[in-house]
């Protein structure tokens, strides 16, 4: 009797252990990879910890998340066989820690006419073509530079900068 | 005899000199030399001179964070009832840059029926979120730059070259809006070169 008495008692703690430790590994789940935004707000605070925790916790995400980055504030593409080509040079310094794409969007529409593959931390992209022609003329651009993570892919998330893109005539 | 000797030398010399003042009168149109700075340039069949070169382009160079976490209580005893990390942003240019929210994703699903207010006044099952440039998290909303969700271009900060600015996430939300539980607002900070 005592027997089962401390077989169901240990049973018991072995479960509340593994829902605690479920629970822990769901919130610390790794962020989801392509575009979907992970909550990055709280409403409350969870019981247990203080302001001054919860500070530090979010300061570090917050910089876990920091990315520098180098690019061509005035790029000037060339109408090579009808396809604008041209410098953007961006840079992802090694740094970074990070690995960085780069979508072109012309800020009129939307539209996308450059999308990069993954730079790795301390590459650079230096000439590159759209994927579109433009006639010749100036467009407001919008570069889009998303950050993943180098071991797991995964989305940390996103900044850039808008330009002015120059076609110039062949 | 010395006098002779030094005549013939000195004469010498000057004509050993001549053949270079001759010849640096007059060039072919296109060659260089050394300094042939200051040399006029003639020519029987005047071309035009082209000069080629390219224009060093300016690089646009920051630090900036592309996710910002933040956390909202009511049980905060002041206006601005976030606690905010420190958002640092930086510009390492040779040019003034201005850092500004230019797109907010906004996701409330989880919050009970909870809408956004986007000029910080809310109602009790509301929730208003701003960015505001400060050096310490700020007890107050004043000067908070509210989000709207889409796109918007709201600037939050004018960094001189080589200039760092910081930013704190502002905000507050009504009575009714459930405790822990968590939403989605993600700011896109961008930057654009003055």
């Amino acid at each position: 009797m005592e027997k089962r008495t401390a077989q169901r008692g240990i049973l018991a703690a072995s479960a509340v252990l593994l829902l605690c430790t479920g629970a822990v590994l769901a919130l610390r789940q790794p962020r989801q990879s392509g575009l979907a935004w992970e909550e990055n707000a709280m409403v409350g605070f969870m019981p247990g910890v203080d302001l001054e925790t919860r500070r530090k916790q979010l300061q570090q995400e917050l910089d876990e998340s920091q990315i520098a980055f180098s690019l061509n504030s005035s790029p000037a593409f060339v109408l090579e066989n009808g396809i604008p080509t041209g410098k953007l040079m961006l840079e992802n310094p090694g740094n970074n820690h990070k690995l960085l794409t780069a979508e072109l969007q012309l800020s009129a529409t939307g539209e996308t006419l450059y999308q990069s593959g993954a730079l790795r931390p301390g590459s650079y992209l230096e000439e590159v073509a759209l994927n579109r022609t433009l006639p010749a003329g100036e467009y407001p651009i919008t570069v889009y530079l998303r950050a993943y993570r180098e071991d797991t892919e995964e989305l940390i998330g996103q900044t850039g900068a808008s330009v002015t893109l120059t076609v110039l005539p062949g | 005899m010395k006098k002779v000797l030094a005549g013939w030398l000195s004469a010498a010399l000057i004509l050993c000199a001549c053949p270079v003042v001759f010849a640096a009168e007059k060039l072919p149109a296109g060659s260089s030399g050394p300094g042939t700075s200051g040399v006029v340039v003639e020519s029987n069949d005047p071309k035009d001179i082209e000069l080629h070169g390219e224009i060093e382009p300016t690089i646009l160079s920051v630090t900036v964070p592309s996710y910002i976490p933040f956390s909202i209580s009511r049980s905060l005893p002041r206006a601005n009832k976030v606690v905010s990390p420190r958002i640092e942003v930086a510009n390492h240019s040779s040019v003034p840059v201005s850092v500004y929210v230019a797109d907010t994703k906004i996701d409330l699903s989880r919050l009970g029926g909870a809408t956004w207010s986007e000029n910080g006044d809310v109602g009790p099952n509301q929730v208003a979120v701003g960015l505001t440039s400060a050096q310490s998290e700020p007890e107050s909303l004043s000067g908070a730059q509210w989000l709207q969700e889409g796109k918007q271009e709201t600037e939050l900060a004018r960094l001189n070259p080589e200039d760092a600015g910081r930013l704190f996430v502002v905000g507050t939300l009504g009575e009714s809006v459930p405790e822990n539980r968590s939403f989605t607002v993600i700011a896109t900070l961008m930057v654009h070169a003055q």
